[in-house]
């Protein structure tokens, strides 16, 4: 099993859309998929048409456990699963915070979850508190779409810069470009300057697309209504070149 | 699409399965959900298995549609879970002729030497559906399927829905469950595969070659006897179809064993009918055996094919390729004879001449045995064969020829089928325990023997044909390999029949068969104390 978590210190750059479509991708290329919105906004979970999921008591890692897995909902792909967001998720931290090996507790759950699913893709809120370094240490690969803007470019520094910080293992960062308007002459300069510096960026960039805004309308992955437009296409590619990135 | 079953920790959630009343369609379920309808699709199924049920009675089915193999699991007459799957546009008769692994594995155990055959064809008539929730969440999955023989004019067999619930939502299933019941919905109906099996007439049943006859110590000695025949006569008669339609070697093989043990238990329960009529039965039994010896021959080295080239270094083994491909052309030549002379008019008269004088109706002449409560009686016969077993066998060692140890061969096998035949009257453990033994010391006795038959053939074949310097090679290297193994099992022989002969299988032997005869066997066999 495999976790990978869709990750940004900064919102609007497309993490949810990314783990829905990759969700589907994975799920379609023969992957058993489990889809954990950890995002109280919970995007991914309408994009499914899931209900919020339950709440449950969340006193320590077995308890944890019970509840995300009394909360699994079957998504209307055959394969893919969905762990619901909750608005309970906001009090993780407190939780975490009060457990020994607090910064450890998200791989011990999920490590449950092994012979389930062989993909177990967490979409993360945006933010940088003691959930996401639980992430950080649960994920075998971090995938962080960037928006070739100054802005997204100093907020992936500031995510490496902490990872340096905290001794946390780099090279399961993976960056891509998101959101890419090929005509704006600042991405084209961007997206020609960062990989370089970082060496898991990912080739692959995803268009800025209307199609992809428009998931919210469907309510359904844009693979799964829109097979052939870029966007589609783009997340595909992604889903392959991640697909063949070395496991831990 | 198909739904799946979900499996979380080993929790399945299993589908439901509905018989429906009538043809109550899914169009009342549109009271309650939205239900999104699929296109209505037909497959033509063929289900496959062997003589001897094989599969099903592993709770396994086999079946292809279009070019797919499926094999699943059998659940009370319905298909339970795909276990695998392989497309052939041939059709695949044994386990060997699939190719992919998992399919190998699966039904290498299930099928042996058996070969498949279509047992039967459904036509399906099957509807998906998929019910959603008010936001247009999919909740459940339906399939919905009507079977039928597929022959124009017949009406279908059952109407049955199979519900696929979706993790996390199996309220609803219950919801629909509740919905269909209340409209004759049962939950309880046999499934698809035992409708078209009733249809056709065609039950699962049993295949053994060691049956029951229902004895006990008192039946008296013809009928035992005559039961047995009647019995293995009967099974001997079911493998006739397959030996002419040349389906698998094994009906062949059954069907010999079958007049062999026929033949045994005639002459092993002696005085039971007149010995005249005894002789006459035995001649015949053995004439119908003989007409069929060459072909069961020839299946046995065809079968040894790959043991025969495993023996050889990969650089020898070309050079029994051209023996196997004779001993192959020679087998179609020699079926069509069997199959020719065992559908002959004399052959069949012959069959029915044994069972006409076996039948319950048959007024035989009386002889010496025929009365005696059978337990005594063979119980006398089985220690004798014991003791003549041991008794051959305290004299084996190294230079013993090849043919003593093929006399305690037969010895044992006569013994085997004498303990098979009545142990309905043997303490369970205890037969179990000698035939344990005796399985073993058979087995070893085989190999010794086989290897000995085997080497003869290959030197027949040789010396028959005009062969070069490369047979010559496969074959000497063959014969040295099968020399030696045969020295080898030798040693293990005389282990075996030092265990068999000593001991607490000698304990047992006594103890079970060794009995006071009583006065009445000795006055109707006054040479039994021989």
């Amino acid at each position: 099993m495999k976790i990978i978590s869709s990750y940004s210190i900064k919102g609007g750059v497309g993490k949810t859309a990314l783990a829905v479509n990759l969700a589907f991708a994975l799920c379609e290329s023969g992957c058993r998929t489990l889809l954990l919105d950890l995002d109280p906004q919970g995007a991914a979970t309408f994009y499914f048409r899931v209900d919020s999921s339950e709440k449950f008591r969340m006193r320590n890692t077995q308890s944890m456990i019970d509840g995300l897995r009394k909360n699994i909902r079957e998504s209307d792909f055959p394969g893919l699963d969905i762990i619901p967001s909750n608005l309970g998720y906001r009090h993780f931290d407190i939780l975490l915070g009060e457990m020994a090996k607090r910064r450890k507790q998200l791989r011990r759950v999920l490590d449950e979850f092994k012979s389930d699913y062989d993909v177990i893709l967490v979409d993360c809120p945006p933010n940088i508190t003691l959930l996401s370094e639980n992430v950080f240490r649960a994920s075998d690969m971090i995938l962080v779409p960037v928006i070739p803007t100054v802005l997204s470019q100093r907020t992936l520094e500031q995510l490496t810069g902490f990872f340096q910080d905290e001794e946390l293992p780099c090279e399961i960062l993976h960056p891509f470009f998101s959101m890419v308007q090929k005509r704006s002459k600042m991405h084209r300069e961007i997206m020609a300057d960062i990989p370089s510096t970082y060496p898991g960026f990912l080739k692959t960039a995803i268009p800025f697309s209307a199609d992809v805004e428009k998931m919210g309308l469907h309510r359904k992955p844009l693979l799964a209504y829109s097979r052939t437009c870029e966007a589609a296409l783009a997340y595909r590619a992604l889903c392959d070149e991640i697909i063949t990135v070395p496991g831990p | 699409m198909r739904g799946r079953f979900v499996e979380v920790r080993s929790q399945r959630i299993d589908g439901v399965r509905l018989v429906l009343k009538g043809d109550h369609g899914p169009e009342s379920l549109m009271e309650e959900w939205d239900v999104e309808f699929h296109q209505q699709q037909k497959r033509t199924v063929t289900f496959w298995d062997t003589f001897e049920w094989g599969l099903w009675f592993s709770g396994h089915v086999l079946h292809s549609c279009g070019t797919v193999y499926h094999l699943s699991t059998l659940d009370d007459g319905w298909l339970g879970e795909v276990v695998c799957e392989e497309e052939s546009s041939n059709t695949l008769r044994f386990w060997g002729d699939f190719k992919t692994a998992a399919m190998r594995a699966s039904l290498e155990g299930m099928l042996g030497l058996r070969a498949l055959t279509a047992l039967i064809e459904g036509s399906f008539d099957v509807r998906m559906c998929e019910l959603r929730n008010e936001v247009g969440k999919i909740v459940c999955r339906l399939e919905w399927s009507s079977v039928s023989s597929g022959k124009r004019g017949e009406k279908e067999l059952l109407h049955y829905c199979q519900i696929m619930p979706l993790l996390g939502y199996e309220g609803e299933t219950t919801r629909v469950v509740k919905h269909l019941t209340l409209r004759g919905a049962t939950t309880s109906g046999k499934g698809p595969l035992e409708a078209l099996l009733r249809h056709a007439k065609l039950e699962p049943q049993k295949y053994t070659l060691k049956p029951s006859f229902g004895l006990t110590a008192e039946t008296a000695a013809r009928e035992a006897v005559g039961r047995i025949v009647r019995t293995i006569m009967k099974i001997a008669d079911r493998n006739v179809p397959g030996i002419l339609k040349d389906y698998d070697t094994e009906f062949l093989h059954d069907y010999r064993i079958c007049l062999r043990k026929i033949r045994s238990v005639l002459s092993l329960v002696k005085e039971v009918y007149p010995a005249e009529e005894t002789r006459r039965m035995r001649t015949i039994l053995g004439d119908l055996a003989r007409q069929t010896n060459r072909l069961r021959d020839l299946d046995v080295y065809l079968l040894a094919r790959e043991e025969y080239c495993g023996l050889l270094p990969p650089e020898l083994r070309p050079a029994l390729k051209g023996m196997f491909e004779d001993y192959a052309a020679e087998r179609k030549v020699v079926v069509r004879h069997t199959v020719a002379k065992l559908s002959a008019h004399a052959t069949r008269q012959k069959l029915r001449k044994i069972e006409a004088y076996f039948s319950e109706e048959n007024p035989h002449k009386p002889s010496t045995a025929a009365d005696l409560p059978v337990g005594p009686l063979v119980f006398r016969c089985i220690y004798k064969r014991y003791r003549k077993i041991c008794r051959i066998a305290a004299g084996i060692g190294a230079e013993t020829p090849d043919e003593t140890v093929h006399e305690v061969r037969i010895e044992c096998k006569k013994l085997r089928y004498l303990l098979e035949f009545f142990s309905e009257l043997i303490a369970k453990d205890d037969g179990a325990a000698m035939q344990k033994m005796l399985r073993r010391l058979q087995s070893r006795l085989g190999d010794f023997n086989d290897a000995s038959v085997q080497q003869k053939s290959l030197l027949t074949y040789f010396e028959q044909g005009e062969n070069g310097c490369d047979v010559a090679l496969g074959v000497g290297g063959l014969v040295s390999v099968l020399y030696h193994r045969q020295q080898k099992t030798r040693t293990l022989i005389e282990q075996s029949l030092e265990e068999f002969c000593s001991g607490s299988t000698a304990a047992i032997f006594k103890r079970t068969f060794k009995r006071p005869i009583l006065a009445s066997v000795t006055d109707a066999l006054p040479g039994i104390h021989q």
